[in-house]
C-alpha cells in the first residue's frame, strides 16, 4: 500500500517536473527555437539602433540620425549569398510595393544593410539594387565599413552571422521595424509577406 | 462472455455517431440540392465533421467487432481496450470544439498546408484543437493495435505465423492454420500500425507548421503520408468488420470456417496491397514518380479482391445446403458481402489513370466510398449488433426490423447511386453550391437519406432494446439473490 | 562500472572534448548527448538501487521523466541555448546522465506494450525530425550552419530506417521475448 503511494507520488512529481522543464525551456511554450526566442526578446527589449556610420550605394555616408522622424524597415544580407538573401530581398520588395506610395520616403524608408563590407562596396551594392528595383533613395542599400561598428549593430539586433566553408555566411533573417526615434520596435517573419505588410501599413496609419 | 459491456459501449457510441453523421450528410445534400440555404463555411464544417465522424465511428465499432472475436483466441488487454474508448471520446470532443466553436473546416484529410493557411476562415486555435484531437484518437488506436499485434505474436510466435506463412510454406498442415479472426487481426495490426506511424508524423508536422509557419515542409511528401495514413486506416475498417461474417456463418451453420492455403495467400496479398495502393489518391499529381502511380493503378485493381473473393466464395460454400435459418444478422452479413462486391467496382474504374484524370474530382468518388462503406463495412457492424443481441441477449427481431432492413438497402443504394450519377454528370465533389443542372441527384439523395436515417434508427433502437433488456435481467438476478 | 562512468563523465567535461564536440552540430547531437546518456546507464550498472523499488515501482515515473528530458533535448531551442547559456549547459550535464540512469532503471519494469508504444512513437518522432532538418529551408539552430542541420537530418533518417528493419525482424522473424523491444 505504502509502496503504491510512493509510486503515485513519483509519477505526479515526474509529470510536474517535465512540464516545468518544457515551460522554462520554451519561455512558457512561446518559443521552440532560439530564433523565435531572440525575436521575442528583441521586441520586449526594444534596443536603440547604435551610432554607426553607413555608406550607401551612392557613396554617401551618414548615421541613423538622418532618418529621424521616419520609420525604417531593415534587412541584413550579403550580396554574394545565393540562398536565403535573394528570397529575403524579393519578399522585401513585395512589402515595399504593397505600401501606399504616399507613405514611401515620407513616413517610411527601406534599408538593406550588408554585413560583408569587404566585398559589398558601393559599386556592388548598386548592381545588387537593380535585381530588386530598389531606387537607392526610398529603399537604400548600405554597408558599415567599420568592423567594430558592424559588430555592435549585429549584437544589438541579435543578428548571428557565421562564416561557412564556401566564403559565405550562415545567418538568421527577418524584417526589422525601427521607429521614428530610432528604436527597434518589431521583428517580422520574412516569409509571411502579407502579415508583414499589414503590420507596417497598420502601424503607419496609426501614427498619422 | 468476454467483457460484453465494453463491446456494447463501443457499438452504441459508434452506431449513434454514424446516425448523427448521416444527419449532416442529409443537410449537405439538401443544400446542394438547392432546397436548404447553408453558408459555404457551414457546409465545409459539416463536411469535415461528417468525414471525421464517419471514419472514426466506423473504425471504433469495427475494432469492437475484431476485439470481441479475437479475444476468444488470444489474450487482449481490457485496460487498453478501455483506454482507447476514453482517448477516442477525448479526441472527439476536441475535434467537435475545433470544428463548431473555432470554424475549422479542412475536411477530414487535413491536407497540408490547409490547416495553417485557410485564408483566415479559421484560426490557429481551431486547427490545433482538431489536430490534437486527431492525434489523441490516433494514440488510442495505436495502443489498441500494438496490443493486438503483441497478443498474436505471444500466441503464435510472430506476425508471419499469424498470417499463416508457415502453412503456406508447407511447414505446417492446413488443419493447423490460424483461425480467420487471428489472420484478420494480424493483417489489421500490420497495416494500421504502419498507417498510424505515418499519421502521427504528418499530424505533428502540421502542428509544427501551424505553430511556426516559417518551418515549411515538402507538400508532396506530406500528401503521401496523409493518404498512407487516411486511406489505409479507412480501408482497415472492412477487414476488421469482416470477421463477423466468418464467425457468424460458422456458428449459424455449425460448420467451422477453416482457413486453407488459398485463404491465407489471399489475406497476405491484401495486407501488402493495402499498404501499397494509397498512391491512387495521387494519380492527378503529375510530379509523382511514374512507377508509384502505376503501382497505384495496378494494385488498386487487385487490392480488396483476394479477400473479397475468398470470403464471398467461402460464405457461399459454407451456407450451401447447410439448412441455415435466415435472420437479421445473417441477412445483413450476406448483404454486406454484396455491398462490398458492388462497392469496389466504381473504385476500380476510378483507379484507372485515364479515367481518374476526369473523374477523381467529381462526385463519382464519394459514390464509391458511400457504397463500399454504407453497403459493405457498416452493414457488417450492424450485422454484429444483431448477432450480439441475439446470441448474448436472446432478443427477438420484429417485423419493423425487417422493414428497416429492406429500406436500408434501397435508400443506401439510392444515396450511393445519386453520387455516381452526379459523378457521371461531371458534378464536382466538395462544392458547397451547385448549379441547377447538378441539383436533381443531390436532392434525390437528400430525400433518400431521410429514410436511410429512419432505417438506421430502427437498427439502433433494436440494439438499445437489447442493452436495456440486459440491464433489466441483471436487476432481476439481483432481486432473486436478495430473495 | 561506476568508476568507468565517472571517468567518462570527466572526459566529456574536459574543455577540449566539450568544445570539440559542441562545435559540430552532428557531433553535439549524436555523440555528446548519447555519451552523456551512456554515462547514466553505466552509473546505474546492475545494482538494485533499493529506494527506486519503492519510488519507481512500475517504472512509469522514471520513464515519464526520462522521455520528458529526451523530448526537451530534441527541441532545437535547447541545443542552441546550451551553447549560449551556461545554465542550460549545466542542465545538459545533469539531466542527460539522469535520463540514462532512469531509463536503465525503468525499462525492465514497464509493461511490454508501453515498450512497443515508445519504440513506435520514436519512429514517428525521429522521422518527423529527419523531415524537418532535411527539408526546411529555414535555419533551425542559429549557432549552426544550414548544411550541418541537413547532416543531422540524414542521421535521423538512417536511425529510422535501421529501426524499421529491426522492428520488421522482431515481429516477423524473431518474435517478442519480454526484454526484446
Amino acid at each position: 500500500m505504502m509502496k503504491n503511494w510512493c509510486n503515485r507520488i513519483a509519477i505526479t512529481v515526474s509529470i510536474i517536473l517535465v512540464v516545468w522543464m518544457w515551460f522554462i525551456g520554451t519561455d512558457g511554450f512561446t518559443a521552440f527555437t532560439a530564433e523565435t526566442a531572440r525575436k521575442n526578446n528583441l521586441i520586449e527589449a526594444k534596443p536603440k539602433f547604435p551610432e554607426v556610420i553607413l555608406e550607401d550605394s551612392k557613396e554617401r555616408t551618414y548615421t541613423m540620425e538622418s532618418f529621424r522622424g521616419k520609420n525604417v524597415l531593415i534587412t541584413f544580407v550579403y550580396t554574394a549569398c545565393t540562398t536565403v538573401c535573394p528570397e529575403l530581398e524579393r519578399n522585401f520588395a513585395e512589402v515595399y510595393q504593397s505600401i501606399p506610395a504616399s507613405y514611401i520616403g515620407e513616413e517610411i524608408v527601406f534599408l538593406t544593410i550588408s554585413f560583408d563590407p569587404e566585398r559589398d562596396d558601393p559599386k556592388t551594392l548598386e548592381n545588387y539594387q537593380q535585381y530588386f528595383q530598389s531606387d537607392g533613395e526610398t529603399w537604400r542599400m548600405a554597408r558599415i565599413p567599420d568592423q567594430l561598428q558592424l559588430k555592435s549593430l549585429l549584437d544589438a539586433f541579435g543578428v548571428i552571422v557565421i562564416p561557412d566553408e564556401y566564403d559565405g555566411f550562415s545567418h538568421n533573417s527577418a524584417f526589422y521595424f525601427v521607429n521614428k526615434l530610432g528604436y527597434l520596435e518589431n521583428v517580422l517573419d520574412y516569409t509571411d509577406i502579407k502579415a508583414a505588410s499589414e503590420y507596417v501599413v497598420g502601424r503607419l496609419e496609426r501614427e498619422i | 462472455m468476454v467483457h460484453n459491456r465494453l463491446i456494447r459501449n463501443y457499438l452504441i457510441i459508434g452506431g449513434t455517431v454514424i446516425l448523427l453523421m448521416m444527419g449532416f450528410g442529409i443537410l449537405m445534400l439538401l443544400a446542394q440540392g438547392g432546397v436548404l440555404s447553408l453558408s459555404p463555411p457551414s457546409f465545409y464544417q459539416y463536411m469535415t465533421i461528417h468525414g471525421t465522424g464517419m471514419i472514426g465511428a466506423a473504425a471504433l465499432a469495427a475494432s469492437a467487432v475484431m476485439w470481441y472475436f479475437l479475444s476468444q483466441h488470444v489474450t487482449l488487454s481490457k485496460n487498453i481496450f478501455k483506454a482507447n474508448l476514453v482517448l477516442f471520446l477525448t479526441g472527439l470532443v476536441l475535434v467537435i470544439i475545433g470544428v463548431f466553436s473555432f470554424d475549422y473546416a479542412s475536411a477530414w484529410t487535413f491536407l497540408y498546408p490547409l490547416p495553417t493557411l485557410s485564408a483566415k476562415a479559421w484560426g490557429t486555435v481551431g486547427a490545433l484543437l482538431y489536430l490534437f484531437g486527431m492525434l489523441i484518437i490516433g494514440i488510442g488506436f495505436l495502443l489498441l493495435f500494438i496490443d493486438t499485434g503483441r497478443a498474436i505474436i505471444k500466441k503464435k510466435g510472430s506476425l508471419a505465423k499469424g498470417l499463416g506463412w508457415d502453412v503456406i510454406a508447407g511447414k505446417k498442415a492446413e488443419k493447423d492454420a490460424p483461425e480467420p479472426a487471428i489472420i484478420a487481426g494480424t493483417m489489421v495490426a500490420i497495416v494500421n500500425v504502419t498507417a498510424l506511424i505515418a499519421g502521427a508524423t504528418v499530424i505533428m508536422m502540421n502542428i509544427i507548421h501551424t505553430v511556426n509557419p516559417s518551418f515549411t515542409f515538402d507538400p508532396l511528401l506530406a500528401k503521401n503520408l496523409t493518404f498512407a495514413f487516411g486511406h489505409v486506416f479507412a480501408n482497415s475498417i472492412i477487414y476488421m468488420s469482416v470477421i463477423v461474417v466468418y464467425e457468424l456463418l460458422a456458428k449459424y451453420t455449425n460448420r467451422p470456417w477453416k482457413a486453407n492455403k488459398v485463404f491465407l495467400i489471399a489475406w497476405s496479398m491484401s495486407t501488402i496491397f493495402t499498404l501499397m495502393i494509397y498512391t491512387h489518391h495521387m494519380l492527378m499529381d503529375s510530379v509523382m514518380p511514374k512507377w508509384m502511380l502505376i503501382i497505384g493503378q495496378v494494385f488498386s485493381y487487385a487490392n480488396g479482391l483476394p479477400v473479397l473473393i475468398v470470403t464471398a466464395y467461402g460464405a457461399l460454400m459454407i451456407v450451401y445446403k447447410s439448412g441455415i435459418k435466415w435472420d437479421m444478422a445473417s441477412g445483413l452479413a450476406f448483404l454486406s458481402m454484396f455491398g462490398w462486391t458492388v462497392g469496389v467496382v466504381p473504385a476500380i474504374i476510378d483507379a484507372t489513370i485515364v479515367v481518374n484524370h476526369v473523374m477523381h474530382n467529381t462526385k463519382w468518388v464519394p459514390g464509391h466510398f458511400h457504397m463500399y462503406m454504407g453497403l459493405g463495412a457498416v452493414v457488417m457492424i450492424f450485422a454484429f449488433m444483431y448477432y450480439l443481441a441475439k446470441v448474448d441477449g436472446g432478443l427477438k427481431v420484429t417485423k419493423l426490423d425487417w422493414i428497416a432492413f429492406f429500406s436500408y438497402i434501397v435508400t443506401m443504394a439510392a444515396v450511393s447511386i445519386q453520387f455516381l450519377v452526379s459523378g457521371a454528370l461531371s458534378t464536382p465533389r466538395r462544392w458547397a453550391t451547385h448549379i441547377p443542372e447538378w441539383m436533381g441527384p443531390a436532392l434525390f439523395g437528400g430525400i433518400a437519406g431521410v429514410f436511410l436515417v429512419i432505417a438506421t434508427t430502427l437498427f439502433i433502437v433494436h440494439f438499445v432494446r437489447y442493452i436495456l433488456q440486459r440491464n433489466v435481467k441483471r436487476n432481476d438476478l439481483y432481486d432473486e439473490k436478495l430473495v | 562500472m561506476m568508476k568507468l562512468a565517472i571517468l567518462f563523465y570527466i572526459l566529456l567535461l574536459a574543455p577540449g572534448t566539450r568544445e570539440g564536440l559542441e562545435s559540430v552540430m552532428v557531433l553535439h547531437m549524436f555523440l555528446q548527448l548519447p555519451l552523456l546518456i551512456l554515462v547514466g546507464i553505466l552509473l546505474h550498472g546492475n545494482r538494485d538501487w533499493r529506494f527506486l523499488e519503492k519510488w519507481n515501482e512500475n517504472g512509469v515515473a522514471g520513464m515519464l521523466l526520462a522521455v520528458g528530458v529526451l523530448i526537451f533535448w530534441m527541441l532545437p531551442r535547447s541545443l542552441d541555448d546550451a551553447l549560449t547559456e551556461i545554465g542550460i549547459e549545466v542542465w545538459k550535464f545533469v539531466s542527460l546522465p539522469l535520463l540514462g540512469f532512469l531509463w536503465r532503471n525503468s525499462w525492465r519494469k514497464i509493461v511490454g506494450i508501453f515498450k512497443s508504444f515508445l519504440y513506435i512513437n520514436f519512429l514517428s518522432m525521429f522521422g518527423l525530425l529527419a523531415w524537418l532538418y532535411l527539408g526546411t529551408p529555414v535555419q533551425i539552430c542559429n549557432n549552426y550552419l544550414i548544411n550541418e542541420q541537413q547532416i543531422v537530418g540524414a542521421v535521423y533518417l538512417s536511425i529510422v530506417l535501421v529501426s524499421i528493419l529491426y522492428l520488421l525482424y522482431l515481429v516477423f522473424v524473431r518474435g517478442l521475448e519480454e526484454e526484446a523491444i
